[in-house]
């Protein structure tokens, strides 16, 4: 019995080592392989300040465009009773686990030259998605929506709905009601929404260069400039590896009080 | 009735269902009491317009809030109604002077006349120096003065407490009761006090209903309601010692030739309130603080398990409550000679 037991610790041991080495070896070898003496430069080059500045454009768009659609998604699951806001909120969060490929495919049917919406917007409106900024933008929007809507949805279940009793009897309207109870008493949910949906957009790979292309200036975010520097650049590809890991990390330092200490 | 709350309400809420009436003349304040569960929170919900009748009318000076049968529900941000909720729901993250000012900034005033307002209303209860802090900084009894100056801030035709003592300390409880009479009194409106403690109402208002499982079991005067129990809820109540007597000086004089003296008793006539358990027993004459001590016979004692309450005659005739194991330890019996002694603390007194 004894045997077993220590067998168990034994095994739970080395595959707990196994796990963790799996994060930082990877990790370890980013910093170490780093080429450092020409880490100033590359980061410093014209070429990753255009990448960086569109990731910083499109993520932060993405972000308040996930946040704009995604708190009226969560606000109409947790606090109406319509019919089918169960299916909705299966459908909202299907991105989350959608592989982004899939996604930039759909979007493509959707908003392409020839897609559902798209063609119509093109018709009329001339507007075109696919392989432009903006596309990028709706691309990030898609994968962030998610993580906007199971955070604020959280924070509204968790939220004192005795205060907008309190606010309505005082004669607030609705929109008061929201605007001066609701959102400030889901202010914490709301940052946290804010945060996980920027760090997704700025990682975001899959359904961007799906949708929108790998286009320098125009579409070519730091995530799509690390696999094309792969190629023909792979220090370049390094460094900028380690911007997004710096990112990655000041995410992480301000979300720590949120999330990782209980 | 013109003026003044008439209110005849079937509210349904998962399983439980509510059906009151309640008729507050203009002017005048009712106390709506019973146990925890009676429903008294449905109730105020259900004037306030936060909940939806099933059945049944509220009428406030003469206009129609809600009718069930006509299809009426004027919204809760329309009815001149201000509440004082259980629990206060002070807004965290406004500081007092803008939770004040909330009201008549939702229902257009000026922001700056809405502070204005806010600002005197705060003083006007005893809290203006808090004005700038937050809910979370106020201790109990000022976080309740400015949960009522906010439900005040919108001037409302009627005000509903509802459980307005509940979070307090006694000492609290019993300074906020007397506050609450007075500004009541000056509050021209119909107010109406929901507690699940009878004590509340003493001193505020005459006119207690009482609810219990949803239905109102009795209306009447503290007095009337007392002398014939219509519920195990005032049936327990009636478990205090209830007395009438003219008071002068901190002095009671009872009409069956007792005296009690009893801590800041308004003078004139007055209703004395002791708990049993303040009433202390012993075999030998107590040395020590109570300053009321006679001696009385034990006329009755009965046993209800983790507590006895021993009935001792004597002028005034009191219930005590013991433990069994006091009991065992004065080893009480029928008829016998005991001291009796309460703290003038202990003795709630109130102007008739």
């Amino acid at each position: 019995m004894r045997r077993r037991r220590s067998f168990t610790a034994v095994g739970i041991s080395v595959l707990a080592a196994a796990g963790a080495l799996l994060v930082v070896v990877p990790l370890a070898g980013l910093i170490v392989r780093a080429p450092w003496s020409e880490a100033a430069r590359d980061l410093g080059s014209h070429d990753v300040g255009v990448a960086l500045r569109l990731s910083l454009l499109t993520s932060l768009c993405a972000t308040a465009g996930a946040l704009v659609l995604g708190v009226p998604l969560a606000w109409v699951q947790s606090r109406t009773t319509l019919p089918g806001r169960r299916l909705m909120r299966a459908l909202t969060t299907l991105p989350l686990v959608l592989p982004p490929v899939v996604g930039g495919v759909a979007l493509l049917l959707a908003f392409g030259r020839h897609g559902l919406l798209g063609a119509w917007l093109d018709d009329t409106l001339g507007i075109r998605l696919p392989f432009t900024t903006a596309g990028a933008v709706l691309a990030e929007t898609f994968v962030a929506l998610p993580f906007a809507v199971l955070v604020v949805d959280a924070g509204l279940r968790g939220a004192d709905r005795r205060l907008e009793d309190a606010a309505r009897s005082l004669g607030a309207s609705p929109g008061v009601v929201f605007w001066r109870v609701t959102v400030p008493s889901i202010r914490p949910a709301l940052l946290a929404a804010a945060t996980l949906c920027w760090a997704r957009a700025l990682g975001e790979f899959g359904a961007t260069v799906t949708f929108a292309g790998s286009y320098p200036g125009r579409t070519q975010t730091l995530p799509l400039a690390v696999y094309a520097a792969l190629d023909h650049d792979p220090d370049a590809a390094i460094v900028l590896s380690l911007l997004l890991l710096a990112i990655s990390l000041v995410v992480l330092v301000a979300l720590r009080d949120r999330w990782l200490v209980r | 009735m013109d003026g003044g709350l008439d209110a005849h309400v079937t509210v349904e809420r998962g399983g439980f269902v509510l059906e009151a009436y309640l008729a507050v003349p203009a002017g005048q304040v009712a106390a709506v009491v019973g146990p925890n569960g009676a429903g008294k929170s449905a109730l105020v919900h259900a004037l306030a317009g936060l909940l939806p009748l099933a059945r049944g009318h509220v009428r406030l000076d003469g206009t129609v809030l809600a009718d069930a049968g006509a299809g009426v529900h004027v919204g809760p941000e329309a009815r001149p109604i201000g509440v004082v909720f259980q629990d206060r729901l002070l807004f965290p993250h406004l500081s007092c002077l803008e939770n004040v000012a909330f009201g008549p900034r939702a229902r257009g005033v000026p922001a700056r006349e809405a502070r204005r307002r806010a600002a005197a209303l705060l003083a006007d209860v005893g809290v203006g120096e808090r004005a700038s802090a937050r809910p979370g900084e106020l201790s109990g009894g000022e976080a309740q003065r400015v949960a009522i100056a906010r439900a005040l801030a919108i001037e409302p035709a009627a005000l509903l407490l509802d459980e307005p003592m509940a979070a307090l300390d006694a000492a609290t409880r019993r300074s906020m009761r007397s506050e609450l009479g007075r500004r009541l009194e000056s509050f021209g409106g119909c107010g109406v006090l929901v507690t699940h403690d009878l004590v509340d109402a003493l001193g505020i208002t005459d006119h207690v209903v009482v609810l219990e499982a949803g239905r109102v079991v009795q209306t009447g005067s503290v007095a009337e309601v007392c002398a014939q129990p219509r519920s195990s809820y005032v049936a327990e109540f009636v478990g205090v010692n209830f007395l009438r007597g003219r008071a002068r000086g901190g002095r009671v004089d009872l009409p069956d030739g007792g005296v009690l003296v009893a801590a800041g008793a308004p003078d004139g006539a007055v209703s004395v309130v002791v708990h049993p358990r303040a009433v202390a027993l012993f075999r030998q004459r107590p040395d020590g603080t109570p300053r009321n001590v006679w001696r009385g016979t034990v006329a009755s004692i009965d046993d209800e398990g983790d507590r006895v309450r021993v009935r001792v005659a004597g002028a005034p005739a009191l219930v005590a409550e013991v433990t069994p194991a006091a009991l065992q330890e004065l080893s009480l019996s029928m008829g016998a000679e005991v001291w009796v002694a309460v703290k003038a603390t202990e003795i709630a007194v109130y102007a008739d």
